[in-house]
């Protein structure tokens, strides 16, 4: 614990020295798809799982560069809400991420974690099912909840001409829980307004 | 409050079926984020397993389904074999009347969720149910107790399905028993029959399990962490450590560039 803390101090420092050297920055906004938990849901009766459905995610930024390489870059998206299959359910995510991105040539390593908010709207009423020899209604829930994740962020993008750049984002979820584990892939593109 | 549960009658002889659906009109739920799948000794005889074998189509039914979901807080894990012989779990009946089920206080679960085989006719509407779910003992809306009870006539259907099927069947009815109802889309876990092939948890099993326990992986910059809790709590400590140096550079440089405050 007393490492920990040390850690935790020297950071802090780290940090307001960095914040001290940072110079300029870059806004930014994306358009892209988040194909969610990666091979982690069952499609179909034969046992098919998911790859990547459309999924509009729209994010913002804003690049601190503190090097001509390295910049730091808070960053807040959100998905299209939804309502796939069911009218009475609508679905979207909410992400707040702190990202590194280190540059080399035309391309940019990125890293960082956030928070990811999983947002369900479920408006009430009822569904007559099956139920073994015959049916029954069974109630739907009524209100929204949040779930708040924890997440990790890897990922690559490569510059095009001045203002453009393309991205791929890896939301990791749960990292040392091996069956909890999931991944989420954002592919965006992104225009660069410049430096203020 | 009074809370009417379903009579959950499954997997049926017609195989033909969008959202998930709860099994009572109240979003009842455990409370505790784990909750420990027992399985009372003694009264299986004709599904062809023992109380050992059940046990580790739990484990197998957790890890291969609902614990696998990202969003969701509820953790279930395979406990134990119970020597519960002063209860008549085998051939009690799990409802004292009708379809809108009132549970039997008689056969009340403790704690957690109690898997038992059943030879009582009246329990199960057709010869093809494979097993039915009540949570039987609930205060407000939290469920104390779950009760599963495995079709074990002499004719029963349970005994010729293969051990993928199995594990498939014993998650579904833990679904029913931390408060799902059905799914009207073959994709579901938590549809009505079963499928050729299910391998894991469908959209709506993932939206239901997260609507009623969803993850809520806090903040913690600058708390102490307990280390009997593990890795995965450090994780989220530094992950939360580095949240906030982001809100601290933010604001600092912000301050800075307002000139609110003298650069160092």
């Amino acid at each position: 614990m007393k490492i920990s803390k040390f850690l935790i101090v020297s950071l802090c420092f780290i940090a307001f020295a960095f914040a001290n050297s940072a110079h300029a920055y870059d806004a930014t906004f994306s358009l892209g798809n988040l194909c969610e938990y990666v091979g982690k849901i069952q499609t179909d009766e034969l046992g098919s799982k998911n790859l990547c459905s459309a999924n509009p995610y729209l994010a913002a930024s804003l690049d601190y560069s503190f090097t001509s390489e390295l910049l730091i870059s808070p960053e807040i998206g959100f998905t299209i809400p939804k309502s796939g299959r069911d009218e009475t359910i609508n679905e979207m995510s909410i992400t707040f991420l702190l990202n590194t991105k280190y540059k080399f040539s035309a391309f940019h390593l990125i890293g960082g974690a956030g928070l990811f908010f999983t947002r369900l709207s479920v408006g009430g009423g009822s569904e007559v099912l099956n139920n073994g020899a015959s049916t029954t209604t069974f109630p739907l829930p009524e209100g929204t909840i949040y779930s708040r994740n924890l997440i990790i962020n890897l990922g690559l993008g490569a510059d095009f001409l001045q203002d453009y750049s393309a991205d791929i984002h890896t939301y990791i979820f749960n990292l040392f829980t091996k069956e909890e584990r999931a991944f989420s892939i954002a592919i965006n593109g992104t225009y660069h307004f410049g430096e203020f | 409050m009074k809370i009417t549960f379903i009579f959950y009658l499954i997997f049926c002889f017609n195989f033909s079926a969008m959202a998930f659906t709860l099994n009572n009109s109240e979003a009842i739920t455990f409370a505790q984020d784990e909750v420990s799948v027992n399985v009372a000794r003694g009264n299986c005889s004709h599904i062809g397993m023992n109380e050992s074998e059940i046990l580790r189509i739990v484990a197998d039914a957790v890890d291969q389904y609902w614990n696998r979901v990202p969003t969701s807080r509820l953790k279930l894990r395979a406990g134990s074999v119970l020597d519960l012989s002063t209860t008549d779990y085998s051939n009690g009946s799990i409802c004292l009347s009708g379809t809108a089920c009132e549970p039997n206080p008689d056969l009340a679960v403790s704690n957690g969720v109690l898997i038992t085989c059943n030879h009582l006719a009246a329990n199960f509407s057709s010869s093809g149910v494979l097993a039915v779910t009540v949570p039987n003992n609930i205060s407000g809306k939290t469920i104390i107790g779950s009760l599963i009870m495995i079709n074990d006539q002499s004719a029963n259907p349970f005994v010729s399905k293969s051990r993928d099927e199995k594990i498939a069947i014993i998650a579904h009815e833990l679904g029913h028993s931390f408060g799902l109802g059905h799914s009207k889309v073959t994709d579901s876990l938590m549809y009505y029959s079963t499928v050729k092939m299910r391998t894991s948890l469908g959209y709506d099993d993932f939206r239901g399990i997260t609507y009623l326990y969803p993850k809520e992986q806090p903040i913690t910059c600058g708390t102490i962490q307990d280390q009997s809790l593990g890795p995965n709590n450090l994780l989220l400590n530094w992950l939360g450590l580095l949240i906030g140096l982001f809100i601290m550079i933010f604001l600092n440089y912000q301050l800075r560039y307002l000139k609110l405050r003298p650069r160092f």
